[in-house]
């Protein structure tokens, strides 16, 4: 009695809290520009906003903007940090010569333009003379050499990318020589990624070029922003302040999203719904550069047998994985390359949804009578464990049971990622600019290659793939590696994703880009 | 020997058994700090590079010893992640963490003791049953949930309070206390529930003996009575269960911190968990400890404030 009793107070509660949050959602907008914003102008000096309409496309310049980030960084030296929340926020303090756009397209930034010799192995750079560092400094050859050997040195972790550097350079004071010891495809998108950044280290710290200054690292809480007043790009930045709130708790950033404190926050499918209700926030989804898949351990029994993988990759609708999983955000790959790249290859067709013929593929491989695997699920990565219970659930229909274990991050990174010890597991593999740096984990003796493929044919084409810069040949030779994976199915290939964004109604210009970094100099605030 | 001074032998010896036994555990987890902080796209030279900079390649019983050299002298290592001295960060987090378990039970208590007195005084009435049936649901409430209901339900339909943005205390106590307010209820409640409980039922057993009936038979003004008399015979049990709460409140600090995004000791200790940073979670693991055998300690010390009757001996053992 007493525990029914319990049961029903609780039960009561529960149906309580849903109506709550239910009426939550009408009248929140009158807060959402209210007084309890974090960030407080430090000096008088930024005048009023409203009047300061001085660019062409009606962008307003002045306001402090509220980015939502879920992890913290570990360091704010984009030379010498690894992790990818650091480069979401160095890229708006520091530059690299070359810059991306949000379709992945090579652009000028700190280097206007560039040539290269006829062996490709020299390469010309002339540079920007307008480029401050933040102490004032002007940006000349010199410092952008010290940029790129501290980036090479022997305590620089990321030494080994650069190897192929023979020598830089200075020619005058703008003009930069790049000598490399072979012909490298990758070489200029290497230049674009964020800790290839040009910096000048001063007082044991560095500083950068970019559009805004760091003011104050908070760990754990948030890292502030001012506008760079020198900055080179007339008018830009438009916003400024910026404060990048560290934000791990899905929940706390709704909440957050909400009372309009945060202006721009990435939210999940599930949030969805009740962001669309908030008459103040907008969503804004973007293809991320991503390839979700099921990897398989191809050197284990019965995924060793081709057939088994290609029956799995016939059993599984895709699409349902992605309504299921992703609400709908993403396209459905049938290769390791996602569409963004260039070099991508529409792979579908190979093996489109065939229940029947999977049935086949099984009995001829001796599963007629069906087989059991175990699949492993990186533990906090809701959309990777939802889309292996669809695929279970799929497989299930074809006599292929799965028994789902999930594991801890730390433990699957060790334990399945780098000590191959699985059947399945789903994950994402998100690529840097250049197709080697998707593709190359498919090397037989790569020690990222966790499917243990072996092609040879395919470690030749990438091989050659990675040393020429004939385009038509390259894309011949991504084409081939992008056929052969389809149709060897060293993993079952799902999807691209898109991330989904929320951003107050305010936020203008707001885009996404391809290589995990944000680019605020172009937000502006509608006020 | 003395008392305290046994107390403590044993205290530094416990210390250094946790340190070795939360070492070994997390060398045994699978995991590996630099795989954690690169992911899956990690160019695989980067990995060793990285490991070997931090001295991750040496056999695990030579990383204690040296981690155990530097201890000793005050030197707790350097975070992986922050790449800052771990007592640095210790001390830089210690404080808002403090505030909020001291303002958390602070709260519990100004809930507890007029609930608990009012449901003993009141016994077997309406009044007591339905204080019970309050502590019961108090207690069934999971903490995380209710904090994500008071945060929606505070920061959003009504925002009387920010949502997650903590105030140091540095810029106003007001704005402090007022960004804190939210999860220290959170923490309170369960607290309040439990002391609640004991108040009540070590009241009621001090009501029902014989010295009270004599304190009544005698005409005794009813506040001197309770006071004097009921209340402080009835804290020694409570006492003991504030030093338990310390160990609860650090355990609910560790959730509350996270869903109200407050950066404290126990999102830090999360973090170090989850990256695998061996010594920020060897300091925190020393911290810790060494809390709560100080507050155990200063609990036992207590007793003999309350109630002289309690003798400590440093050869018997304590009963409670």
């Amino acid at each position: 009695m007493k525990r029914n009793l319990r049961m029903m107070l609780f039960i009561t509660l529960l149906t309580l809290a849903g109506l709550i949050t239910a009426c939550g959602t009408g009248d929140t907008n009158n807060n959402a520009s209210g007084g309890n914003n974090p960030v407080t102008s430090n000096n008088g000096a930024s005048s009023d906003s409203s009047n300061n309409d001085n660019s062409s496309s009606g962008s307003q310049s002045g306001g402090s903007l509220v980015y939502a980030m879920a992890n913290d960084v570990d360091g704010l030296d984009p030379q010498r940090t690894v992790s990818a929340s650091t480069f979401l926020v160095t890229h708006n303090l520091f530059e690299t010569l070359i810059s991306v756009t949000p379709e992945g397209e090579l652009v000028p930034q700190l280097a206007t333009s560039w040539e290269p010799s006829e062996d490709e192995l020299e390469w010309t750079f002339q540079l920007r003379d307008d480029a401050q560092f933040h102490n004032g400094h002007v940006m000349n050859a010199e410092d952008v050499i010290r940029s790129f050997e501290r980036l090479r040195a022997a305590d620089s972790p990321r030494a080994g990318e650069y190897a192929n550097i023979a020598d830089i350079r200075a020619n005058g004071d703008h003009e930069l020589v790049f000598t490399l010891a072979s012909a490298d495809a990758t070489f200029l998108s290497q230049l674009a990624n964020p800790w290839s950044a040009i910096v000048l280290e001063q007082d044991g710290d560095v500083i950068g070029t970019g559009p805004f200054k760091l003011v104050r690292y908070e760990p754990q809480q948030y890292i502030d922003l001012v506008k760079n007043e020198s900055y080179y790009e007339e008018g830009k930045p438009y916003l400024d302040e910026a404060r990048l709130m560290i934000i791990p708790n899905a929940t706390t950033l709704l909440a957050n999203l909400q009372s309009g404190t945060v202006h721009i926050g990435g939210i999940t499918g599930a949030q969805l719904p009740q962001v669309e209700q908030l008459s103040h926030l907008k969503t804004q989804g973007a293809a991320n550069n991503s390839v979700q898949l099921m990897a398989m351990n191809n050197d284990r029994e019965p995924l060793n047998d081709v057939r088994v993988r290609q029956a799995i990759a016939l059993a599984v609708n895709k699409q349902d994985v992605i309504d299921g999983a992703t609400w709908g955000f993403g396209t459905p790959l049938g290769s390791h390359l996602p569409p963004l790249s260039s070099y991508f290859v529409d792979t579908l067709d190979v093996l489109p949804y065939n229940m029947d013929q999977a049935k086949e593929l099984l009995a001829e491989a001796g599963y007629a009578d069906g087989l059991k695997l175990t699949l492993s699920l990186p533990e906090g990565y809701d959309t990777h464990i939802n889309a292996g219970q669809i695929i279970a659930d799929q497989l299930s229909r074809v006599g292929i049971e799965l028994e789902i274990e999930i594991v801890e991050w730390g433990t699957w990174l060790e334990d399945i990622y780098a000590g191959r010890n699985y059947d399945l597991t789903v994950i994402s593999h998100t690529g840097r600019l250049d197709p080697h740096a998707f593709l190359s984990r498919y090397l037989s003796d790569s020690s990222e290659n966790y499917f243990n493929y072996v092609n040879e044919e395919v470690d030749q084409a990438l091989l050659e793939a990675a040393v020429t810069s004939d385009v038509q040949k390259r894309e011949e030779l991504y084409s081939f590696i992008q056929q052969t994976l389809a149709e060897e199915v060293p993993a079952l290939y799902l999807q691209s994703m898109e991330g989904i964004t929320a951003l107050h109604e305010s936020v203008q210009q707001y885009e996404s880009f391809p290589i995990g970094i944000i680019n605020l100099k172009d937000v502006y605030l509608d006020q | 020997m003395s008392y305290l001074a046994q107390r403590l032998l044993i205290a530094i010896l416990l210390v250094f058994l946790v340190s070795f036994a939360s070492f070994a555990v997390l060398m045994l987890l699978p995991g590996d700090p630099v795989r954690l902080m690169l992911g899956t796209e990690a160019p695989p030279h980067l990995v060793e590079e990285l490991r070997a900079q931090y001295g991750l390649d040496r056999p695990w019983l030579l990383q204690y010893a040296d981690w155990l050299a530097g201890a000793v002298s005050g030197n707790l290592g350097e975070s992986f992640i922050y790449k800052m001295p771990v007592t640095q960060i210790i001390v830089d987090r210690l404080p808002m963490t403090l505030s909020l378990t001291i303002f958390a039970s602070l709260m519990a208590l100004l809930i507890a003791l007029p609930l608990g007195i009012w449901a003993a005084v009141k016994r077997g009435s309406w009044v007591d049953g339905f204080i019970q049936a309050v502590v019961q649901i108090w207690i069934a409430i999971p903490n995380f949930w209710l904090g994500i209901l008071l945060l929606l339900g505070f920061t959003v339909m009504i925002p009387l309070f920010p949502p997650g943005n903590f105030v140091p205390i540095s810029e106003g106590l007001g704005a402090h206390l007022h960004s804190l307010f939210l999860p220290a209820l959170t923490l309170a409640i369960a607290e309040a529930a439990v002391l609640i409980r004991m108040f009540r039922a070590s009241l009621v057993e001090v009501l029902n003996k014989d010295f009270m009936t004599f304190a009544h038979t005698k005409g005794l003004p009813t506040r001197k009575k309770y006071i004097r008399y009921a209340l402080r015979n009835s804290l020694i049990g409570p006492i003991t269960v504030i030093g338990l709460q310390v160990m609860s409140l650090i355990s609910g600090v560790i959730i509350i911190e996270q869903i109200f995004n407050l950066p404290g000791l126990g999102r830090l200790l999360l973090i170090a968990v989850q990256q695998r940073d061996l010594f920020l979670l060897q300091g925190l693991v020393i911290f810790i400890t060494v809390t709560v055998i100080l507050v155990n300690l200063c609990v036992d010390l207590l007793y003999t404030r309350i109630d002289p009757r309690i003798q400590l001996h440093a050869t018997k053992r304590r009963t409670t």
